[in-house]
């Protein structure tokens, strides 16, 4: 029987920063569920993705220049996992600061509940500063 | 991402199909504008078609609801699915919502 943790494919995608090229990171995670008849869950990763990466794409560069940012999908028997990688300034989404519910509802701004949607819908998110890149993994675990 | 937008006395009901995120709620966006301008601000979303809605979604929820407030209209939501659900209430949206399971339920609490 195979370990668990054994990796049954990677799949590595580079895209430019620019909102289109997000839907090639979408297609990419729909083949894999469709590939690996993933369960249910694991399409949580498509909103975590989506998330993640258009926060990356619409703030993480100030100056108009283009940057690459490097995809890296894992499935494994039981979890998917992507790792997001950008050369963007340091930041660590996971310890910014959380909307504060002080407001109405109507009051608030938009955003900033991203994160949060991210971190309860992962099993684990893990954040570290890497040769002046910021690498962002994401996991899901699901049982067969 | 599909819209499907029918008229009901006073109400627009617009369906959503597919995935709201960021590549399709600009035009969800756009089109709930245009709903609101021409209809008035009586809206029922149908999302019993929606496979998901990423934070890219929850700003086009704010932005109607805040533009429904301030023309003293309603914005009920009907046919969440788990994993919307899931997202509305992680952000805090599904408390300040109207929800309706089912669909002549939802009309009736738009026209109110």
């Amino acid at each position: 029987m195979p370990s668990p943790d054994a990796r049954v494919e990677t799949m590595e995608l580079i895209i430019g920063n620019r909102s289109e090229e997000l839907q090639r990171v979408t297609q990419a995670v729909d083949e894999l569920i469709a590939r690996h008849r993933l369960p249910d869950p694991a399409l949580n990763m498509q909103i975590a993705l989506d998330e993640v990466l258009s926060n990356i794409v619409n703030y993480a560069y100030d100056n108009g220049a283009k940057h690459q940012i490097r995809i890296r999908l894992s499935v494994y028997a039981d979890a998917i996992e992507a790792e997001v990688e950008d050369d963007g300034p340091e930041f660590d989404p996971l310890s910014a600061a959380e909307p504060s519910s002080a407001h109405g509802f109507l009051e608030r701004k938009p955003g900033g509940a991203g994160i949060r949607v991210v971190k309860r819908m992962m099993s684990q998110v893990a954040y570290r500063r890497v040769a002046d890149c910021n690498r962002l993994q994401l996991r899901i675990r699901f049982e067969r | 991402m599909e819209l499907y937008e029918s008229i009901v006395g006073e109400v627009a009901v617009v369906a959503v199909t597919g995935r709201i995120d960021s590549s399709t709620a600009p035009q969800l966006s756009r089109t709930l504008a245009q709903t609101l301008a021409a209809r008035g601000a009586r809206l029922v979303l149908d999302l019993s078609a929606t496979q998901y809605l990423s934070s890219a979604g929850l700003r086009v929820l704010l932005q109607v609801a805040k533009q429904i407030d301030v023309a003293k209209g309603k914005l009920v939501l009907h046919g969440l699915n788990d994993r919307v659900s899931e997202v509305l209430d992680i952000s805090g949206f599904l408390a300040e919502m109207i929800v309706c399971t089912d669909r002549s339920e939802a009309i009736a609490a738009a026209s109110e």
